[in-house]
């Protein structure tokens, strides 16, 4: 049985904003992709980024990320603009890559330790090294990442994406792959993480159960805009009700829209 | 199948080139079959050492040029970006795997002026590891300008400015080709030193230049492109 979910913090401090994206544009040269995207995440709240593919949730990533320049619009990560202070944003951001973006040609210890001193650590961080335990991960330092499976990257990709204790944790479709033990130790420590007020998570996922049974909200992106959210108490009622009601109820957005 | 035709195919190719040679009568007879036997010896040796490669179940191509050289069962007592150095070696170990170094080497080897008894071994060799080294240096670059891009990319959502990252990327390039160059520079001087000193250093120098500045400039193209170590991107 999993962990049920639990209520966050409830302290103002522990409630302080870590990102905040207003009416984001953004679109390579084929056209806009994100058309107006307005969204928040708190300090101890797990954001489900919910869509079909191609709805741009890969892309809105990337811009949180700093890897894509919007057109229009402003992305403020722990009272940091993106833009205007794009080091002290980046600092506060911990960001799970796709696993083919990942070096084929670089060791997994080697990716460690080369994104902890981008990060500028003076150390790998116990909490990362301790997963890495939990992941049973520590037969892989010492391989090539080309050599590892998806799974295995995705492990990598969320190791590297904690590195430094970031406030807000960004992860595109982090499950995507993971074996169900690793999904699970991942899920909890996530979870105990934003439980505790420590970060935000904003997660990118087709994984329903996840947001049923972790997320403290979710949010639906549709045609480059957030069509619909549901918060705490509309996600409580959804795991209340039986059978499938948020398949049904993302059907419906996703109708409507 | 597939290898046996490929190096059928390529042996063919080889000695009809000879057989060319041989018809416009800058190799005799004997020369000619001298090198069908060495050819053919070669091929069949090469195809069964290689053999075990081709099921090696790796799913990159050249992927396991791309050894490990020295693992290290322990973390760094301080993180530190020099491993990034290795991405761009790993890269050009591909790039100059054999299968890709054979055709240049064949016919740098063809290009000697053997006469009708052959050349002797020693400028054969000599020639060989030159051809060899030069393709490594020259893949160093080429590996430099390619791998700058990922890295870059994989690096934008990290604090990392731009100079360290073209410094991390590019050291051991740089020291790598310093040091093949040195050791041509010095095999070609023992041979005739005035010519390699007033030929051979410039050359290597003005290459060494340009490779650097190659691979600083593919760098900071890549930082600007993927927004690493960069404020004021976008509106």
């Amino acid at each position: 049985m999993d962990e049920p979910l639990r209520e966050g913090p409830t302290s103002m401090d522990a409630k302080s904003r870590v990102l905040v994206v207003r009416g984001l544009h953004a679109g390579y040269d084929k056209g806009l992709v994100l058309s107006g995207v307005d969204l928040a995440v708190d300090r101890g709240e797990w954001l489900a980024l919910l869509g079909p593919n191609a709805s741009g949730k890969t892309t809105l990533l990337h811009c949180i990320a700093g890897m894509l320049a919007p057109c229009a619009g402003t992305i403020v990560i722990c009272g940091h603009s993106l833009r205007e202070d794009a080091m002290a944003a980046k600092g506060a951001l911990g960001f799970g890559c796709a696993p083919e973006s990942l070096p084929d040609l670089l060791t997994g210890r080697q990716c460690l330790e080369i994104y902890a001193a981008a990060k500028g650590l003076a150390a790998i961080n116990d909490e990362v090294l301790a997963l890495a335990e939990e992941f049973a991960f520590a037969p892989m330092l010492d391989r090539f990442v080309g050599s590892y499976s998806l799974g295995t990257k995705q492990k990598l990709a969320v190791l590297l994406a904690l590195l430094g204790e970031p406030a807000l944790v960004v992860l595109d479709e982090a499950f995507n792959g993971l074996d169900p033990g690793s999904a699970l130790v991942l899920k909890r420590h996530l979870r105990s993480q934003v439980s505790a007020g420590r970060r935000g998570v904003l997660l990118a996922t087709h994984s329903l159960d996840i947001v049923e049974r972790y997320s403290d909200r979710a949010a639906l992106l549709l045609n480059g805009r957030i069509a619909r959210e549901w918060n705490r108490a509309e996600l409580a009622a959804l795991r209340a009700a039986p059978g499938e009601e948020l398949e049904m109820a993302l059907a419906a957005a996703s109708a409507g829209s | 199948m597939q290898v046996v035709s490929g190096t059928a195919g390529r042996l063919t190719a080889i000695l009809a080139f000879a057989a060319l040679v041989w018809l416009a009568g800058a190799l005799d007879r004997s020369a000619f079959f001298r090198f069908a036997f060495a050819a053919a010896a070669g091929a069949i040796v090469g195809s069964l050492a290689g053999w075990p490669l081709r099921h090696a179940g790796i799913a990159a191509p050249g992927f396991h040029y791309a050894i490990v050289r020295r693992t290290r069962a322990r973390w760094a007592s301080a993180p530190s970006l020099a491993p990034l150095g290795s991405w761009p070696a790993a890269q050009a170990r591909i790039f100059s795997r054999p299968k890709r170094t054979a055709p240049v080497l064949l016919l740098a080897m063809m290009a000697i002026p053997a006469g009708p008894r052959g050349g002797p071994g020693q400028v054969a060799l000599a020639v060989a590891g030159v051809c060899l080294t030069l393709f490594s240096v020259i893949s160093l670059s080429a590996a430099a300008v390619r791998v700058a891009s990922e890295a870059a990319r994989w690096l934008a959502p990290t604090t990392v400015g731009k100079w360290r990252f073209t410094g991390a990327l590019i050291w051991r390039v740089a020291v790598t080709q310093a040091v093949a160059l040195a050791v041509l520079t010095f095999l070609a001087g023992a041979i005739d030193l005035p010519q390699a000193l007033a030929v051979g250093v410039p050359l290597a120098a003005l290459y060494l230049a340009a490779s650097l500045a190659m691979a600083i400039v593919a760098a900071f193209l890549a930082c600007r492109r993927a927004g690493l170590g960069v404020s004021g991107r976008g509106v």
